[in-house]
């Protein structure tokens, strides 16, 4: 039976669908902060509240470690999937994805004993990262990639295990991604010197 | 005082501190030595949960360091993987004050090195994966310094690596279950899935490893080399640590067919691979693969042999591709890496391409070479188990052979007369020692291989 934690899901399948059609920094900053709001819910079902909003700070943290270099900039990239045909394919990939994770669910439930809602959100978020780190090759979006599917991962992951000091280095993962994503990004504009 | 403080905690700070100074390269590269050099000589005289005498006082060095909640241990039995991991990093380290590498060379370098000691001696096994994952992203800026460009091969290491680190933490979960409930052959199968799914990722085995050659080709061909060096070396130890603390995968009775048969798709299809390439970068990624393979068929016996195999081809690989890596940054400083570029190299570069021959053959196990020992020693255990893994096994290592050949014969032809040698002789002299002692541990090869065997020591189940 459907619950209200769904509309955790829903927010998932759009923050992580905006993620993967936007390439303006403003709207990827919004669908990142709204990604972590549905990661923090579904993990807070788990987990006591004040653990689960590690998910939610580390998550915001990465966002403004990606952007903060960039954010005078409009647009994060141009790709060759920026036009309408690419954005449509892009649509139609993520549903194929969504349809492939509810359909996988039910068997991951005899896996992972969790509720249906944690089960989707945790697999669409690990579906949508893995379709973005297969379409894309920029350090932006490599990043942003890995860091959804380790957000679905820990959704799935705080079914079972709770323990603190993994939340900590899981925390560090989550940021450390961000970091060198922000290096990689930086990259062709950092000093040289001559050594 | 504890073992981990002295292996793991004091690298790490002293990695920090070379950090702050990294503009100082010269001086950082040299401490880092001097600190490797010095912790690798600790672990091989400081004895652990033992007093000794210090003066008047009597100290005792314990094993354990006990970190929010969980722990760090180091015993006596694992003194040898720090002698290697510490005296190997010396070198490296020495070589590449020489070779004038990067400024995050020394830093980042010890800082891994610290941490792979760390993913080693964590308890329980799971938070191995989260220390590796902090040890890949150190090696990004290791492998792209400011000025290179990140390229696809780059983001696929640290993509691949990354996603090894949900599938060991699963399979940790599962391990547990299984061992609560050993009946269980749904709870196992998944574990062992789980399991090999993670390790395939973290040792880049097939069918993940595609991103291996392409990154030996793109990012900076010193630190590919330590990172590609040390990292697979280090993730089939943890294989082996965990091997050893869940007893019931050691019975999974499709475990030694599914190790096997991922060992020999990877010899077989580096070796073929290797027989076409025409890049000399990417080839050291097929090397790599290849000896990846060779170690997952030794550990595949799943008996005392095959650990022992294991042990006894760790310092060939160590050998071979630290002077691949070495020979291959000279070549690369001075000339293209495309084979056809490297016709008449031997003339220019005589070292260099000497060692590049050297470590090439000692890849493919040539007589007197330092992997001929254990990979004829492999070929013939392979044989009681099965013949055609030894036909496939042959094929692999021809293919590597053609490779190794088709290098040799492009540096020694010779287009045109009096060309003037390029070479300082601090490289002659680090290329020479390479060579000596690939030679030497082929001439005499039990001398070198049997006080490695020690590394075993620390498994005890699995002797």
């Amino acid at each position: 039976m459907l619950t209200i934690h769904v509309i955790a899901v829903f927010l998932l399948m759009a923050s992580s669908q905006l993620i993967l059609l936007e390439n303006r920094w403003r709207f990827f900053l919004i669908a990142l902060a709204v990604q972590y709001i549905g990661v923090f819910w579904l993990v807070s079902l788990n987990w006591p509240l004040g653990l689960a909003a590690v998910k939610l700070v580390v998550g915001w943290m990465a966002g403004a470690m990606l952007a903060a270099n960039r954010l005078d900039e409009e647009f994060v990239e141009k790709n060759v999937l920026a036009d309408l045909s690419g954005k449509i394919f892009r649509v139609l990939a993520a549903i194929v994805i969504w349809v492939l994770m509810f359909s996988v669910a039910p068997t991951f439930q005899t896996w992972i004993p969790g509720q249906d809602e944690v089960l989707w959100g945790g697999l669409v978020l690990i579906g949508a990262g893995l379709l973005q780190l297969g379409m894309f090759n920029s350090p932006l979006r490599v990043s942003l990639g890995l860091l959804t599917v380790l957000s679905g991962f820990e959704i799935l992951y705080s079914v079972v295990e709770n323990s603190i000091l993994v939340t900590g280095l899981l925390a560090m993962a989550n940021l450390g991604i961000a970091l060198v994503g922000a290096y990689l990004i930086s990259l062709p504009e950092l000093e040289v010197t001559e050594e | 005082m504890s073992a981990p403080l002295i292996w793991v905690v004091f690298p790490l700070f002293a990695a920090v501190g070379l950090w702050l100074i990294n503009r100082q390269w010269p001086w950082t590269i040299a401490i880092a030595t001097v600190i490797s050099g010095l912790l690798s000589i600790l672990a091989l005289v400081v004895p652990i949960d033992q007093s000794i005498r210090f003066g008047r006082n009597l100290v005792q060095v314990r094993s354990t360091l006990n970190l929010l909640g969980r722990r760090l241990v180091l015993d006596q039995a694992d003194t040898t993987f720090l002698v290697l991991v510490f005296s190997i990093g010396m070198v490296w380290f020495a070589a590449a004050w020489i070779i004038r590498a990067h400024r995050y060379f020394a830093p980042l370098g010890l800082a891994i090195l610290a941490l792979l000691v760390a993913a080693y001696a964590v308890q329980p096994f799971l938070y191995a994966a989260l220390v590796f994952e902090v040890v890949v992203l150190l090696c990004v800026p290791l492998l792209l310094p400011p000025g290179w460009k990140a390229k696809n091969g780059v983001m696929r290491f640290l993509i691949f690596q990354t996603l090894a680190l949900p599938f060991i933490l699963f399979a940790g979960w599962a391990s547990s279950g299984v061992e609560a409930n050993p009946a269980n052959e749904a709870l196992t199968f998944q574990a062992v899935v789980l399991l090999g799914l993670g390790f395939a990722f973290l040792l880049a085995s097939f069918p993940f490893y595609t991103w291996l050659p392409q990154m030996a080709s793109e990012a900076d061909p010193f630190s590919a080399g330590f990172v590609l060096s040390f990292l697979p070396t280090i993730v089939l130890v943890l294989f082996l640590e965990f091997l050893d603390n869940y007893v019931w995968l050691l019975e999974y009775p499709l475990l030694p067919g599914a190790i096997r048969f991922v060992g020999i798709v990877m010899v077989v299809s580096s070796g073929i691979w290797m027989a076409f390439e025409e890049n000399l970068r990417r080839m050291f990624g097929y090397a790599v693969i290849f000896e990846n393979g060779l170690a997952l068929l030794s550990i595949s016996l799943l008996r005392a042999p095959g650990y022992s195999l294991f042990a006894a081809l760790l310092l060939p690989r160590l050998f071979s591709l630290g002077l691949w890596t070495y020979s291959q940054t000279l070549i690369s400083r001075a000339t293209e890496t495309k084979i056809p570029a490297l016709r008449g190299l031997f003339y220019r570069q005589p070292a260099a391409s000497v060692g590049l021959v050297f470590a090439l053959f000692t890849v493919c196990g040539y007589p007197l070479l330092a992997g001929f020992y254990g990979e004829t020693s492999l070929l013939s255990n392979l044989a009681v188990e099965s013949l055609p893994i030894v036909a496939w096994f042959l094929i692999g290592v021809t293919g590597m052979l053609a490779g190794g050949f088709r290098v040799l014969v492009t540096v020694i032809q010779r287009d045109k007369p009096g060309e003037r040698i390029e070479e300082h002789w601090l490289d002659r002299v680090m290329v020479g020692l390479g060579i000596v002692g690939i030679i030497l541990y082929g001439l005499v090869p039990s001398g070198l291989a049997e006080p490695l065997q020690n590394i075993l020591t620390a498994f005890t189940r699995l002797r």
